[in-house]
């Protein structure tokens, strides 16, 4: 897997967040990914965030290209070859929501995970007041995608890596 | 059948009723619990209603706990479809009134169990062909 996760940072392994990615990408968007190389998110791309609030506050991000935000909103619309493209409007949808379950799922696997915010969205990179705590670069036929997890609460409340596995 | 989809995406609620009008239910959308309380005050009312959990105006929560305190409602089967996968906003959402309980993400078949368990697959889709 194409992860990067920086030492001490990350509550939970990004393994477990790779996992997620598969079961979304399965159930949304009716493909399995697979590890891609590192890119850079180029200004022009689609990005979702969404934050988790609880006792490791975050950030999940989902970046990538317009093209493949057009193929996210036609695939989870399930819209056939020759029916037309969604509205930008119903792409924009697609792509929070898929931000949403990923950071539904991730509020589920840091510690004390409460609260979900809203999915919003912007362009480019995201611009987050915290620490990157981990990535992961999602391939699959065509398209490639960057999900960022940061951690937005004070340098001192950071959880050692594994810390919500060891505890079950 | 009569179902209600409430969801504060569109993408989320095409996708649920989808499977719902291919059981052949009569799907009616709202985009948070608000507008789904006034389409049951509207009418008629539905046989299922697929909830999310963290929406604006009107989060799936409080709209359960507001079905659940009109007593004409009570034919009314919740069903949260939502992100929210710990223990206990699952144990919250079940003593606010809520029927069953399905994470996002779902297959198709997931949402199908479901409704099966709740008996509420119509008998037309759940005949042999």
């Amino acid at each position: 897997m194409s992860a990067a996760q920086v030492a001490g940072a990350a509550p939970v392994a990004m393994d477990h967040v790779w996992n997620v990615v598969e079961a979304v990408w399965e159930s949304l968007l009716g493909c399995w990914p697979a590890p891609a190389e590192p890119v850079d998110v180029q200004e022009d791309w689609v990005t979702a965030v969404i934050t988790v609030d609880g006792d490791w506050p975050g950030v999940v991000a989902l970046s990538c290209p317009p093209p493949t935000a057009l193929h996210v909103g036609r695939a989870m619309l399930d819209l056939t070859g020759d029916e037309p493209d969604p509205e930008p409007d119903d792409v924009d949808d697609a792509v929070r929501e898929v931000v949403n379950v990923l950071g539904g799922n991730v509020k589920a696997l840091v510690p004390g995970g409460r609260a979900l915010g809203l999915p919003a969205l912007l362009s480019g990179a995201p611009v987050v007041d915290g620490e990157l705590a981990g990535e992961l670069f999602i391939g699959w036929p065509g398209h490639v995608a960057r999900l960022g997890l940061w951690h937005t609460g004070p340098a001192d409340q950071l959880l050692p890596i594994h810390q919500h596995t060891e505890q079950k | 059948m009569r179902a209600l989809v409430i969801d504060d995406s569109k993408t989320m609620r095409r996708i649920v009723s989808r499977v719902l009008v291919g059981l052949g239910y009569e799907v009616v959308e709202a985009a948070d619990g608000q507008q789904a309380l006034d389409a049951m005050v509207e009418g008629p009312l539905p046989d299922l209603a697929c909830v999310d959990w963290n929406m604006p105006v009107m989060d799936g929560l409080t709209y359960v706990t507001q079905v659940r305190a009109n007593p004409a409602w009570r034919g009314v089967t919740l069903m949260m479809v939502t992100t929210e996968s710990e223990h206990g906003q699952i144990v919250r959402a079940l003593a606010a009134g809520a029927h069953e309980y399905l994470i996002k993400p779902f297959t198709p078949d997931a949402l199908k169990d479901k409704l099966d368990l709740l008996g509420l697959i119509p008998v037309a889709a759940g005949e042999p062909s």
